[in-house]
Protein backbone atom coordinates (compact mmCIF):
# COMPACT_ATOMS: atom_id res chain seq x y z
CA UNK A 1 0.00 0.00 0.00
CA UNK A 2 1.22 3.50 -0.86
CA UNK A 3 2.12 5.80 1.83
CA UNK A 4 0.89 9.39 1.22
CA UNK A 5 3.47 10.41 3.38
CA UNK A 6 6.62 8.89 1.04
CA UNK A 7 4.37 9.40 -1.90
CA UNK A 8 4.14 13.16 -1.38
CA UNK A 9 7.96 13.68 -0.62
CA UNK A 10 8.80 11.79 -3.62
CA UNK A 11 6.77 14.18 -5.74
CA UNK A 12 7.89 17.06 -3.47
CA UNK A 13 11.76 16.11 -3.67
CA UNK A 14 12.78 18.62 -6.36
CA UNK A 15 11.93 21.72 -3.97
CA UNK A 16 12.92 20.02 -0.70
CA UNK A 17 16.75 21.59 -1.42
CA UNK A 18 15.11 24.88 -1.96
CA UNK A 19 16.89 27.67 -0.01
CA UNK A 20 13.61 28.31 1.72
CA UNK A 21 13.64 25.09 3.04
CA UNK A 22 16.99 24.74 4.11
CA UNK A 23 17.25 28.09 5.98
CA UNK A 24 14.22 27.09 7.29
CA UNK A 25 13.63 26.22 11.15
CA UNK A 26 14.05 22.65 10.12
CA UNK A 27 16.73 23.29 7.79
CA UNK A 28 18.73 25.14 10.33
CA UNK A 29 17.96 22.25 12.94
CA UNK A 30 18.87 19.65 10.27
CA UNK A 31 22.19 20.95 10.34
CA UNK A 32 22.59 21.81 13.63
CA UNK A 33 22.21 18.53 14.48
CA UNK A 34 24.39 16.93 11.71
CA UNK A 35 27.39 18.82 12.53
CA UNK A 36 26.51 17.51 16.42
CA UNK A 37 27.90 13.90 15.42
CA UNK A 38 30.57 12.28 16.12
CA UNK A 39 32.04 8.62 15.00
CA UNK A 40 34.08 6.83 16.88
CA UNK A 41 37.03 5.36 15.48
CA UNK A 42 36.22 2.02 15.33
CA UNK A 43 33.19 2.74 13.35
CA UNK A 44 33.23 1.01 9.90
CA UNK A 45 29.61 0.81 8.92
CA UNK A 46 27.53 4.02 9.22
CA UNK A 47 23.65 3.90 8.56
CA UNK A 48 21.64 7.01 7.63
CA UNK A 49 18.12 5.75 7.74
CA UNK A 50 15.37 8.24 5.78
CA UNK A 51 18.59 10.14 4.03
CA UNK A 52 16.55 12.28 2.16
CA UNK A 53 18.62 13.74 -0.54
CA UNK A 54 21.41 12.50 1.15
CA UNK A 55 22.69 16.23 2.50
CA UNK A 56 23.57 15.21 5.87
CA UNK A 57 25.04 11.54 4.46
CA UNK A 58 27.28 13.26 2.65
CA UNK A 59 28.77 16.17 5.36
CA UNK A 60 29.53 13.41 7.93
CA UNK A 61 31.17 11.63 5.03
CA UNK A 62 33.18 14.68 4.13
CA UNK A 63 34.62 15.11 7.64
CA UNK A 64 35.13 11.23 8.19
CA UNK A 65 37.73 8.31 7.39
CA UNK A 66 37.59 7.42 3.76
CA UNK A 67 37.55 3.54 4.63
CA UNK A 68 34.17 3.87 6.11
CA UNK A 69 31.24 2.68 4.30
CA UNK A 70 28.17 5.25 4.13
CA UNK A 71 24.83 4.04 3.78
CA UNK A 72 21.86 5.78 3.25
CA UNK A 73 17.56 4.28 3.05
CA UNK A 74 15.21 6.49 1.62
CA UNK A 75 11.41 5.25 0.92
CA UNK A 76 11.13 8.16 -1.68
CA UNK A 77 12.25 7.34 -4.78
CA UNK A 78 13.03 10.88 -6.18
CA UNK A 79 14.40 11.74 -3.20
CA UNK A 80 16.76 8.82 -3.52
CA UNK A 81 17.85 9.43 -6.78
CA UNK A 82 18.77 13.02 -5.72
CA UNK A 83 20.67 11.79 -2.99
CA UNK A 84 22.54 8.98 -5.84
CA UNK A 85 23.70 12.58 -8.11
CA UNK A 86 24.63 14.17 -5.12
CA UNK A 87 27.07 11.98 -3.83
CA UNK A 88 28.37 11.51 -7.54
CA UNK A 89 31.05 9.48 -7.84
CA UNK A 90 32.22 8.44 -4.11
CA UNK A 91 32.63 4.83 -4.06
CA UNK A 92 32.27 4.70 -0.06
CA UNK A 93 28.43 6.03 0.10
CA UNK A 94 25.48 4.25 -1.29
CA UNK A 95 22.26 4.79 -1.37
CA UNK A 96 19.34 2.32 -0.72
CA UNK A 97 15.07 1.55 -1.12
CA UNK A 98 14.23 0.71 2.65
CA UNK A 99 12.67 2.55 5.29
CA UNK A 100 13.07 1.89 8.96
CA UNK A 101 10.39 -0.66 9.50
CA UNK A 102 12.37 -2.77 6.60
CA UNK A 103 15.69 -2.02 6.40
CA UNK A 104 17.95 -3.83 3.48
CA UNK A 105 21.03 -4.56 5.30
CA UNK A 106 22.36 -8.03 6.82
CA UNK A 107 21.46 -8.72 10.78
CA UNK A 108 24.42 -7.28 12.58
CA UNK A 109 26.06 -5.08 10.13
CA UNK A 110 26.38 -1.68 11.22
CA UNK A 111 28.27 0.10 14.07
CA UNK A 112 26.50 3.43 14.01
CA UNK A 113 22.96 4.43 12.81
CA UNK A 114 21.48 7.94 13.20
CA UNK A 115 18.81 9.49 11.66
CA UNK A 116 17.34 13.15 11.94
CA UNK A 117 13.93 14.40 11.97
CA UNK A 118 12.44 11.01 10.17
CA UNK A 119 11.29 8.53 12.76
CA UNK A 120 7.85 10.28 13.69
CA UNK A 121 6.58 9.42 10.12
CA UNK A 122 7.30 5.60 10.94
CA UNK A 123 4.22 3.24 10.25
CA UNK A 124 4.99 0.56 13.31
CA UNK A 125 6.97 1.69 16.07
CA UNK A 126 7.62 -1.43 17.42
CA UNK A 127 8.55 -3.04 14.07
CA UNK A 128 10.58 -0.59 13.66
CA UNK A 129 12.65 -0.61 16.35
CA UNK A 130 13.01 -4.63 16.05
CA UNK A 131 14.48 -3.50 13.02
CA UNK A 132 16.65 -1.07 14.02
CA UNK A 133 18.08 -3.79 16.85
CA UNK A 134 18.55 -6.98 13.99
CA UNK A 135 20.73 -4.42 11.80
CA UNK A 136 23.00 -2.42 14.91
CA UNK A 137 26.07 -4.87 16.04
CA UNK A 138 25.87 -6.20 19.65
CA UNK A 139 28.35 -3.17 20.35
CA UNK A 140 26.20 -0.91 17.94
CA UNK A 141 25.50 2.91 18.23
CA UNK A 142 23.16 5.08 17.53
CA UNK A 143 21.36 8.64 18.05
CA UNK A 144 17.62 9.07 16.58
CA UNK A 145 16.52 12.73 16.01
CA UNK A 146 12.89 12.53 16.00
CA UNK A 147 10.13 15.42 16.89
CA UNK A 148 8.19 14.77 20.26
CA UNK A 149 5.30 15.44 21.33
CA UNK A 150 4.98 19.02 21.71
CA UNK A 151 6.32 19.85 18.27
CA UNK A 152 4.80 22.91 16.74
CA UNK A 153 2.07 23.92 19.77
CA UNK A 154 1.47 27.11 18.18
CA UNK A 155 1.25 26.11 14.30
CA UNK A 156 -0.93 22.79 15.43
CA UNK A 157 -3.76 25.41 17.81
CA UNK A 158 -4.05 27.82 15.13
CA UNK A 159 -4.03 25.68 12.10
CA UNK A 160 -6.34 22.61 13.78
CA UNK A 161 -9.63 24.22 13.72
CA UNK A 162 -9.01 25.01 9.54
CA UNK A 163 -7.96 21.05 9.04
CA UNK A 164 -10.74 19.97 10.76
CA UNK A 165 -13.12 22.31 8.63
CA UNK A 166 -11.75 21.75 5.56
CA UNK A 167 -11.20 17.93 5.85
CA UNK A 168 -13.52 16.70 7.90
CA UNK A 169 -12.99 14.59 10.74
CA UNK A 170 -12.16 11.31 9.31
CA UNK A 171 -9.46 12.49 6.97
CA UNK A 172 -8.52 15.49 9.66
CA UNK A 173 -7.49 12.59 12.06
CA UNK A 174 -6.43 10.07 9.77
CA UNK A 175 -3.74 13.11 8.96
CA UNK A 176 -2.76 13.29 12.38
CA UNK A 177 -2.13 9.84 12.57
CA UNK A 178 0.63 9.89 10.19
CA UNK A 179 2.77 11.38 12.53
CA UNK A 180 3.82 9.83 15.49
CA UNK A 181 4.25 12.28 18.61
CA UNK A 182 5.95 10.39 21.68
CA UNK A 183 6.78 11.88 24.76
CA UNK A 184 10.38 11.30 25.92
CA UNK A 185 9.10 8.88 28.89
CA UNK A 186 7.00 7.53 25.93
CA UNK A 187 10.26 7.08 23.33
CA UNK A 188 12.35 5.73 26.28
CA UNK A 189 10.07 2.71 27.27
CA UNK A 190 9.36 2.09 23.57
CA UNK A 191 13.45 1.36 23.06
CA UNK A 192 13.88 -0.38 25.93
CA UNK A 193 11.31 -2.94 25.31
CA UNK A 194 14.16 -4.39 22.35
CA UNK A 195 17.49 -2.71 23.70
CA UNK A 196 19.10 -3.47 27.23
CA UNK A 197 17.44 -0.10 28.87
CA UNK A 198 21.01 0.47 30.20
CA UNK A 199 22.34 1.11 26.97
CA UNK A 200 19.72 3.42 25.89
CA UNK A 201 18.69 7.43 26.93
CA UNK A 202 16.37 9.84 25.62
CA UNK A 203 16.97 13.43 26.15
CA UNK A 204 14.86 16.43 25.05
CA UNK A 205 14.78 19.54 23.48
CA UNK A 206 12.95 22.94 22.97
CA UNK A 207 13.99 25.46 20.33
CA UNK A 208 12.06 28.58 19.23
CA UNK A 209 12.52 29.78 15.68
CA UNK A 210 11.51 32.99 14.57
CA UNK A 211 10.44 33.55 11.02
CA UNK A 212 8.43 35.35 8.58
CA UNK A 213 5.53 33.90 6.64
CA UNK A 214 7.23 32.74 3.81
CA UNK A 215 9.97 31.73 5.38
CA UNK A 216 7.83 28.93 7.34
CA UNK A 217 6.10 28.22 4.20
CA UNK A 218 8.84 26.80 2.71
CA UNK A 219 9.11 24.20 5.02
CA UNK A 220 5.78 23.30 3.96
CA UNK A 221 7.01 20.95 1.54
CA UNK A 222 7.45 18.25 4.83
CA UNK A 223 3.98 18.17 5.97
CA UNK A 224 2.33 17.88 2.63
CA UNK A 225 1.84 14.38 2.63
CA UNK A 226 -0.60 14.70 5.50
CA UNK A 227 -3.11 16.92 3.65
CA UNK A 228 -3.66 14.85 0.24
CA UNK A 229 -6.74 13.47 0.90
CA UNK A 230 -7.97 16.98 1.08
CA UNK A 231 -9.56 17.89 -2.50
CA UNK A 232 -7.75 20.19 -4.85
CA UNK A 233 -10.45 22.47 -5.20
CA UNK A 234 -10.64 23.00 -1.42
CA UNK A 235 -6.73 23.09 -0.88
CA UNK A 236 -6.10 27.00 -2.13
CA UNK A 237 -8.95 28.00 0.42
CA UNK A 238 -7.36 26.24 3.08
CA UNK A 239 -3.90 27.02 2.39
CA UNK A 240 -5.14 31.01 2.38
CA UNK A 241 -6.81 30.48 5.47
CA UNK A 242 -3.72 28.57 7.26
CA UNK A 243 -1.77 31.24 6.40
CA UNK A 244 -3.85 34.27 7.59
CA UNK A 245 -4.04 32.28 11.00
CA UNK A 246 -0.23 31.73 10.99
CA UNK A 247 0.35 35.78 10.87
CA UNK A 248 -1.59 36.19 13.50
CA UNK A 249 0.91 34.60 15.49
CA UNK A 250 3.60 37.15 14.29
CA UNK A 251 5.36 38.85 17.11
CA UNK A 252 7.98 41.42 16.83
CA UNK A 253 10.64 38.54 16.22
CA UNK A 254 8.38 37.15 13.54
CA UNK A 255 6.25 33.90 13.33
CA UNK A 256 7.76 31.32 16.40
CA UNK A 257 7.45 27.83 15.66
CA UNK A 258 8.95 25.91 18.51
CA UNK A 259 10.72 22.51 17.59
CA UNK A 260 10.44 19.89 20.71
CA UNK A 261 13.31 16.99 19.28
CA UNK A 262 13.84 13.95 20.85
CA UNK A 263 17.34 12.40 20.86
CA UNK A 264 17.24 8.86 21.23
CA UNK A 265 20.58 7.32 22.00
CA UNK A 266 22.23 4.05 21.97
CA UNK A 267 25.69 3.62 23.89
CA UNK A 268 27.41 0.39 24.57
CA UNK A 269 27.77 -0.36 28.21
CA UNK A 270 31.63 -0.21 29.67
CA UNK A 271 31.62 -3.60 31.28
CA UNK B 1 -31.69 7.47 23.94
CA UNK B 2 -30.08 6.08 27.21
CA UNK B 3 -29.19 9.32 28.94
CA UNK B 4 -28.12 8.21 31.85
CA UNK B 5 -25.56 5.98 30.28
CA UNK B 6 -24.74 9.27 28.26
CA UNK B 7 -24.43 11.44 31.29
CA UNK B 8 -21.91 9.10 32.57
CA UNK B 9 -20.03 9.22 29.70
CA UNK B 10 -20.17 12.63 29.12
CA UNK B 11 -18.90 12.80 33.24
CA UNK B 12 -15.87 10.72 32.09
CA UNK B 13 -14.89 12.36 29.35
CA UNK B 14 -14.60 15.63 30.94
CA UNK B 15 -12.07 14.31 33.46
CA UNK B 16 -10.31 12.70 30.97
CA UNK B 17 -9.93 15.76 29.04
CA UNK B 18 -9.16 18.29 32.18
CA UNK B 19 -6.41 15.32 33.19
CA UNK B 20 -5.01 15.62 29.47
CA UNK B 21 -5.71 19.08 28.60
CA UNK B 22 -2.98 21.50 26.93
CA UNK B 23 -1.37 24.11 29.20
CA UNK B 24 -2.69 27.38 29.78
CA UNK B 25 -6.33 28.60 27.67
CA UNK B 26 -8.53 27.17 29.91
CA UNK B 27 -8.58 26.39 33.67
CA UNK B 28 -10.54 23.16 34.53
CA UNK B 29 -13.24 24.19 35.93
CA UNK B 30 -14.14 26.15 32.63
CA UNK B 31 -14.01 22.86 30.67
CA UNK B 32 -17.60 22.01 30.10
CA UNK B 33 -19.71 19.97 27.69
CA UNK B 34 -20.53 22.49 25.62
CA UNK B 35 -16.83 24.14 24.55
CA UNK B 36 -15.21 23.56 21.48
CA UNK B 37 -12.22 22.05 22.57
CA UNK B 38 -10.01 22.36 19.18
CA UNK B 39 -10.98 26.16 18.70
CA UNK B 40 -10.62 26.98 22.24
CA UNK B 41 -7.13 25.36 22.21
CA UNK B 42 -8.11 22.66 25.31
CA UNK B 43 -6.77 19.88 23.28
CA UNK B 44 -4.60 20.09 20.18
CA UNK B 45 -4.91 17.78 17.28
CA UNK B 46 -3.10 14.92 18.93
CA UNK B 47 -4.93 15.26 22.08
CA UNK B 48 -7.68 15.12 20.06
CA UNK B 49 -7.19 11.48 18.24
CA UNK B 50 -6.32 10.10 21.93
CA UNK B 51 -9.59 11.51 23.18
CA UNK B 52 -11.40 9.49 20.42
CA UNK B 53 -9.59 6.19 21.63
CA UNK B 54 -10.53 7.26 24.69
CA UNK B 55 -14.27 7.25 24.16
CA UNK B 56 -14.14 4.62 22.08
CA UNK B 57 -13.01 2.22 24.71
CA UNK B 58 -15.57 3.53 26.91
CA UNK B 59 -18.59 2.56 24.63
CA UNK B 60 -16.53 -0.50 23.26
CA UNK B 61 -17.42 0.67 19.93
CA UNK B 62 -16.02 2.57 16.66
CA UNK B 63 -16.62 6.16 16.19
CA UNK B 64 -18.04 6.65 12.97
CA UNK B 65 -16.12 9.87 11.84
CA UNK B 66 -16.89 9.78 7.66
CA UNK B 67 -20.32 11.26 7.73
CA UNK B 68 -19.96 13.53 11.11
CA UNK B 69 -19.75 17.10 11.21
CA UNK B 70 -16.26 18.65 12.60
CA UNK B 71 -18.57 20.35 15.59
CA UNK B 72 -19.71 16.86 16.77
CA UNK B 73 -15.99 15.33 17.64
CA UNK B 74 -14.80 19.05 18.85
CA UNK B 75 -17.84 19.16 21.87
CA UNK B 76 -18.28 16.75 24.36
CA UNK B 77 -22.48 16.81 24.41
CA UNK B 78 -22.15 15.98 20.75
CA UNK B 79 -19.18 13.54 20.90
CA UNK B 80 -20.70 11.48 23.28
CA UNK B 81 -23.81 10.92 21.97
CA UNK B 82 -22.56 9.99 18.66
CA UNK B 83 -20.32 7.43 20.27
CA UNK B 84 -23.35 6.06 21.68
CA UNK B 85 -24.95 5.98 18.35
CA UNK B 86 -27.68 8.47 20.02
CA UNK B 87 -29.01 11.19 17.31
CA UNK B 88 -27.34 14.71 17.56
CA UNK B 89 -30.39 17.34 17.97
CA UNK B 90 -33.77 16.09 19.10
CA UNK B 91 -36.02 19.11 19.97
CA UNK B 92 -39.20 18.32 21.72
CA UNK B 93 -41.84 17.90 19.05
CA UNK B 94 -40.18 14.29 18.66
CA UNK B 95 -38.64 15.55 14.74
CA UNK B 96 -34.74 15.59 14.90
CA UNK B 97 -32.65 18.27 13.48
CA UNK B 98 -29.66 18.62 12.35
CA UNK B 99 -26.95 20.12 14.28
CA UNK B 100 -25.76 23.41 12.39
CA UNK B 101 -22.32 22.02 10.50
CA UNK B 102 -19.01 24.24 11.95
CA UNK B 103 -19.04 25.79 7.97
CA UNK B 104 -22.65 26.84 8.64
CA UNK B 105 -21.53 28.61 12.03
CA UNK B 106 -18.95 29.88 9.98
CA UNK B 107 -20.92 31.79 7.12
CA UNK B 108 -23.32 33.08 9.70
CA UNK B 109 -20.37 34.62 10.94
CA UNK B 110 -19.99 32.71 14.41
Amino acid sequence: MLNPVVETYSLLADKYDDELNLQSCWGRATDRIQSSLAIEDNVQVVLDVGCGTGRALLQMASRSRRNIQFIGIEPAENMRERAVRRIGCRTNISILDGRFEEIPLKSQSVDYLFSIFAFHWVTDLRASVREIHRVLKPNGRMDLFFIGRNNGHEFIRKTSPIFLKYMGPAHFLESVRMRTQLTRQESLRLFSETFDPRQVSADESYETYYDSLEGHWGWWVRVEGQFVSMAPEKKDACDQEVRKALSDLSTEKGIPYSIHCLRLTLRPRAD
Amino acid sequence: MNLIQEKALVVSVLNWIKEHKLPGNRDAAEITEEIDLITDGVLDSIGLVDLLLFVEEQTGRPIDLITVEPKAVCVVKNLCRIALGNQLSQSTDGCEHAEPSCGDLLVAGG
